[in-house]
């Protein structure tokens, strides 16, 4: 439901905010902007991993898929105007989601070649953390009170995400089934540069305030890297959208 | 660095005892359950202020309804090395705690170095790099003199040991040095026939024997290096094998294939008892499996005379308290019954027969002589060919399951054939049994009468002297065969059984196990029928 109603959301503020005569009145107003968004990730991200090892003298696997959730954050930026309509634009944007996933294990036989033992379960409760650093261009147009802008640029991710690449399991003689007793999570923390691509309205209700609404989308390419030097890609970001209040100075 | 108070307890307070060690000594009654329960509210206390923290629950598989749960102690959010309480509890009680918490704990969790700093003093202690598997850990060390450590905890895999060491946080030294090394391992062996097995081994002096502690017994397998002197010795009993004449391999690659199927056949037949019958081991107590192989070399053969070649090259034998001997086989110039003969070990027929001699020591001891002996040697058939058939997949060639009894000993034919003895010239009916003084009676001998009566109860057929035919219960139902004459063989038969006895025997414990008039039931009692024992 949430992402039928986010083209509405862009497409209402795109047509409240077409440039007219006026434009780029709003950058010759004033020259720096700053936004407080209360965010909402809409993206939902999936990824996982397929680690090898070796046990027994035969290799063993673990396969983790994991599901960060939708989720809300904060986003504080500011707006520089250079001239005419053209801006710089940079901001910060933080997002803590609930991630998930599940295991499937698989563990040689102590014993005997040829006889796995296996198990899988879900992984609850993990971390998943962006923070991102978005510095851009603008191009703003608009009437005095209400202005429309189109921004992009590189965005500098940061991601915290929990992983569980090994798992604690128990055994004992037969050895026919292994017992998972620990999932223990290892934080992976990677920086990596994306991009990101933008539009918000801003509504301005006086002289230093105002209200807006934005949209972006951002991606970055994620390597997380497991103990046995795989690598597995994530695309961090996703698309966007956010409210919140404008300062003008 | 050091506590203000150092006070260890360690509870020992199963039931309510509860017992503190060190400077103060607290000792209380066992089964207090006051002192139970008043530490049982500290424990929920620590829990809660986070000193400690719940590290693992287990759920008792022995015991319903109680779990185990395993909490580690946490000095600042660091963990304390070594300390943990284990809390038993059912519906909510605690009914027992085991542990050891350290109070006074006066430590800045602040550390001087960096990990990096101390991962790289750690491989310099080790000699080897400490690689990404391996993430060091900032933990509390309580010092054997008395006081704490802020340490990094760094391992490092040096190829020959994993090395656990305690880097102190605050000056660099090597607090602590643990070897983790597990002492058990698993190796690669190649045995006689050349195919590739497991085996389970340990470590000792940069080399790694045949003992085998991942099973609940010890399996233990002695290379007598040809010395006919000790083993003899050492079977009479006048000296005992020691660490030293375990077999054993530099680099856990075994290649002594004698060795290496006598200690992994020992072992299945171990899982096969244990998981067909439930039976733990040969006295279903865990007694240690004793194997000796090379008790003679192939090469001295003709140096002895027919006792000992007959005993020590082409035979094996159990001979007490699971005490197992493989005879050497021949020089592979000489031939013995038209054949020539490897290493008895290579069978695992050979390996299961034997070792059930050692079953029914602990159990029927079935009285080695005329039909009781027969007996006692068909039961080893009998194991032999089920432990085959549970562990190798059927077929004709080697080491595949069959019902011939060493085919992957001789290079040409077997020693008896269950399905048609009379090609070994056993008798497959009562009618035509042996009766004569030879072989105690017969025993190897008259067991094709038995061991016929198992084959046809299993796959069905027609007996040549009766020409009565059985339906048997098919191969994909013979454990229900196997484990009739198991319980028969093992609980119900006397030392001085007959062939009568047995057919009584295996027809009840099969009407016991799977139903009065079941396909069994009949299966086995129209076998003995067949095979002339009413």
């Amino acid at each position: 439901m949430m992402k039928a109603a986010i083209p509405t959301v862009v497409a209402t503020a795109l047509a409240l905010a077409v440039p007219g005569p006026a434009a780029a009145q709003s950058w010759d107003a004033d020259r720096v902007r700053l936004q407080l968004n209360g965010v909402f990730d809409v993206s939902a991200l999936s990824y996982g991993q397929s680690i090898g090892f070796t046990e027994f003298l035969e290799p063993g696997s673990l396969r983790t898929e994991y599901d960060a959730d939708a989720a809300p954050g904060f986003d504080f930026g500011l707006q520089v105007r250079l001239f005419g309509p053209v801006g710089l634009m940079a901001s910060y944007a933080a997002v803590e989601r609930d991630a998930g996933g599940s295991y499937s294990l698989e563990v040689p036989h102590p014993l005997y070649f040829d006889q796995p033992r296996s198990a899988s379960g879900d992984l609850p409760s993990l971390s998943y953390s962006e923070k991102v650093v978005h510095l851009g261009v603008g191009y703003a147009g608009g009437s005095s009170d209400l202005d429309l802008a189109f921004f992009g640029g590189v965005s500098l991710f940061t991601v915290e995400t929990e992983l569980v690449e090994e798992l604690d399991y128990g055994q004992s003689y037969p050895f026919d089934t292994i017992s998972i007793a620990g999932t223990p999570r290892r934080t992976q923390k990677e920086s990596p540069a994306g991009f990101h691509v933008g539009a918000r309205v801003d509504y301005r209700f006086s002289r230093v305030f105002g209200l807006g609404i934005q949209a972006r989308y951002s991606r970055a390419r994620v390597e997380l890297v497991a103990p046995d030097d795989s690598v597995t890609e994530l695309d961090a970001g996703g698309f966007q959208v956010a409210a919140g209040v404008r300062l003008y100075f | 660095m050091s506590s203000k108070a150092l006070v260890v307890l360690t509870l020992v307070a199963a039931g309510g005892g509860l017992h503190r060690a060190g400077a103060e000594t607290l000792q209380l009654a066992g089964r207090d359950a006051v002192a139970l329960s008043a530490w049982d509210t500290r424990v929920d206390a620590l829990l809660a202020d986070g000193s400690l923290r719940l590290r693992r629950t287990w759920t008792d598989t022995l015991l319903p309804g109680r779990t185990h749960e395993r909490l580690g102690q946490v000095h600042r959010g660091l963990p304390v090395f070594g300390a943990e309480l284990v809390r038993q509890r059912e519906g909510g009680i605690t009914r027992s705690l085991y542990g050891t918490l350290h109070e006074g704990i006066a430590l800045d969790p602040e550390p001087r170095l960096r990990v990096a700093e101390a991962v790289a003093l750690a491989e310099a202690e080790a000699g080897a790099p400490s690689g990404p598997r391996f993430r060091p850990e900032l933990v509390v060390l309580p010092l054997q003199a008395g006081g704490y450590a802020l340490t990094y905890l760094v391992r490092v895999f040096t190829g020959g040991d994993l090395l656990a060491l305690f880097v102190d946080a605050h000056d660099g030294s090597i607090r602590l040095r643990l070897s983790e090394r597990k002492t058990q391992s698993v190796g690669r062996g190649t045995g006689v026939l050349g195919d590739e097995k497991k085996l389970s081994g340990q470590p000792q002096g940069g080399a790694f024997v045949a003992r085998d502690r991942l099973r609940p017994p010890a399996i233990e397998t002695f290379d007598m290096d040809g010395n006919l002197n000790r083993t003899l010795i050492y079977l009479n009993g006048f000296i005992e094998l020691d660490d030293s004449d375990l077999a054993r391999d530099s680099d856990n690659t075994w290649e002594d294939g004698a060795a290496v199927d006598a200690h992994v056949y020992a072992g299945y037949f171990y899982d096969y008892l244990y998981q067909r019958f439930g039976r733990r081991g040969l006295d279903d107590a865990d007694i240690t499996i004793k194997s000796l192989v090379h008790p003679v070399n192939r090469s001295d053969l003709f140096d002895y005379d027919e006792v000992i070649q007959n005993l020590f090259f082409v035979n094996a034998f159990y001979l007490t308290d699971g005490i197992m001997v493989y005879g050497e086989g021949l020089p592979e110039d000489v031939t013995f019954l038209g054949t020539t003969w490897t290493y008895f070990s290579a069978g695992l027929d050979v390996v299961a027969h034997e070792l059930t001699h050692g079953v029914t020591e602990y159990s029927s001891r079935l009285i080695y002589q005329n039909e009781s002996g027969a007996l006692n040697e068909a039961f080893s058939d009998v194991m032999a060919v089920g432990a085959e058939f549970f562990l190798q997949p059927p077929g004709g060639g080697p080491l595949q399951a069959d019902y011939l009894l060493g085919e992957d000993v001789l290079a040409d034919g077997a020693i008896r054939s269950v399905s048609d003895p009379t090609v070994y010239g056993d008798p497959d009916h009562y009618a035509v049994r042996f009766t004569g003084t030879a072989d105690s009676g017969g025993v190897h001998i008259n067991s094709g009468i038995v061991n016929h009566a198992f084959f046809l109860a299993i796959e069905g057929g027609t007996n040549r002297v009766s020409g009565l035919a059985v339906q048997g219960v098919g191969g994909a139902n013979r454990e229900r065969v196997e484990q009739a004459f198991y319980r028969a063989f093992v609980f119900l038969l006397p030392p001085d059984a007959r062939f009568q006895t047995a057919r009584a025997a295996t027809v009840q414990a099969a009407g016991e196990l799977f139903g009065t008039g079941s396909d069994t039931e009949r299966a086995i009692r129209d076998a003995w029928t067949a095979v002339g024992v009413e």
